[in-house]
């Protein structure tokens, strides 16, 4: 005797769903259900619609729910490995490294070491960049998947990548980016035309929006923290307080405590002063603060939309009689509320 | 954020519009930022006595979002605090490393009081990320 269980599509779709997105060469996981394709003569019901929906609003939350600043750090005179260090989880196959160098002369070799974290583990030399002139931005790109110098590492495993520079004159580099990406899985945007009154809205139509999400592929999931960074009351030190932005929301939100006496800083997007605090006289000061990029009151050139800026805090005064005087940057990000 | 449609109601061309404005608004983040960020370590102010100093005050900002905190500690005794901002929980705290070349890892589904998308700070550390371990299939 034959048995037909007959399951509602709304509990087999989501099932079909993953199965499909496993066929199809899904690499990870992009914990939401992919929206079903359809087809001409079926209806198009509001569950598979919202299942869309669902998606484009998972894709949103996913680049825009979490954009936190991330550090640009700068490093100074005669630099170790413990003072510019990156953590990576292994993802993709290139490491893409930007560099700024700034006032230096005749800097010699700024060298690129590579190891796995854990104890024990031993550091490669991966990559010697000369540095002859400055100011100039340095643009490195390694295959991570080859061996690097004896290097090796697989994905899912971390490692650490850092800096080192023995010149002892004044001067600094400032790391701009640092990241893996693939050339060979970058999305590719869709052209979905505008709906006009002889759009027919079929299979094709449909399929075209939605294939555009399904193809999506997954970030991997790691979730890099804000780096708050501390500086002690002198002018040089504010350099150290910068970070990578990349605009997507309507506000920066952040949060900074000033300490010890007087003390003024200044926040700064692309060199430009969106904030000035201070701290008047008195003891540990706390703030929450926030910039509307959109009514933008301090009248400054707004970032495109999907453009990288610098953030930065940097001190306007600091009173002199406060040598204690210190300012700690403990938050910052983008949101649309 | 796009609105859900409700079954039985009139499917209109202006909603497919709007899915059709979202996605282009989307896919050029989603083109540019395509990529695997790395975390910062942290350094030190001048160089004076910098890894010790600076990592005591050092302070990381986490939208939580995975399940585990992979991190290493400070070279320092004062222990590994993850912290509620708001100071409405208690701090839970961090087992700490052999020093920074150790890696420890937290469960963090275990804090009780910590939800997504919740700020958290973790202090004294050279580094931490959050990762979701059974996601690494790549390759």
């Amino acid at each position: 005797m034959l048995f037909s269980i007959n399951i509602p599509q709304r509990f087999l779709a989501p099932v079909l769903a993953r199965l499909l997105g496993f066929l199809e060469g899904e690499k990870m996981n992009k914990g939401y259900v992919l929206p079903p394709l359809v087809k001409d003569g079926n209806p198009l019901s509001a569950y598979g619609l919202n299942q869309l929906i669902g998606s484009i609003n998972e894709v949103r939350s996913e680049y825009f729910d979490y954009n936190i600043m991330k550090q640009r750090t700068l490093m100074v005179n005669s630099f170790g490995a413990w003072e510019s260090s990156y953590i990576l989880v292994h993802a993709f196959k290139t490491l893409y490294i930007q560099v700024q160098v700034e006032g230096l002369n005749d800097m010699g070799d700024l060298k690129i070491y590579a190891k796995k974290t854990g104890k024990n583990q031993t550091s490669y030399l991966i990559h010697t960049a000369p540095v002859t002139t400055s100011p100039q931005v340095l643009t490195i790109q390694l295959n991570m998947d080859t061996n690097q110098n004896g290097f090796n590492v697989s994905y899912g495993e971390i490692y650490m990548i850092s800096f080192r520079n023995t010149y002892e004159d004044s001067g600094g580099v400032v790391c701009l980016y640092m990241y893996e990406f693939d050339s060979a899985i970058t999305p590719v945007a869709p052209t979905i035309p505008t709906i006009t009154s002889s759009t027919v809205i079929d299979e094709n139509y449909l399929n075209n929006i939605i294939s555009s999400v399904r193809s999506i592929p997954s970030r991997p999931k790691v979730n890099v923290p804000f780096n708050g960074i501390g500086s002690p009351g002198d002018y040089n030190a504010s350099g150290y307080m910068r970070w990578l932005g990349r605009h997507r929301c309507k506000y920066i939100f952040y949060g900074c405590w000033l300490i010890d006496g007087e003390v003024e800083i200044q926040f700064k997007v692309n060199n430009q002063v969106i904030d000035t605090v201070n701290s008047g006289s008195g003891s540990v000061q706390f703030y929450n603060r926030s910039y509307n990029f959109q009514t933008n009151p301090a009248g400054i050139t707004v970032p495109a939309i999907g453009a990288d800026y610098d953030f930065s805090a940097e001190f306007d005064y600091v009173d002199e009689g406060h040598p204690a005087a210190a300012a700690f940057v403990t938050y910052a990000y983008e949101s649309d509320w | 954020m796009l609105q859900e449609v409700e079954s039985g109601t009139n499917f209109s061309t202006s909603t497919l519009l709007d899915v059709k404005a979202e996605i282009d608004l989307l896919y050029p983040i989603v083109v540019s930022d395509y990529v695997n960020h790395a975390a910062a370590s942290l350094f030190p102010h001048n160089g004076q006595d910098g890894e010790r100093d600076n990592a005591r005050q050092s302070n990381l900002a986490f939208m939580h979002r995975y399940k585990y905190l992979v991190y290493a500690s400070a070279p320092n005794d004062d222990g590994n605090p993850l912290v509620d901002p708001s100071g409405l929980n208690e701090a839970i705290a961090l087992p700490v490393t052999d020093g920074p070349d150790e890696v420890g890892e937290y469960d963090l589904s275990s804090v009780s009081w910590l939800t997504p998308g919740m700020f958290y700070w973790v202090r004294n550390v050279m580094w931490a990320i959050e990762i979701e371990k059974d996601d690494f299939i790549y390759g």
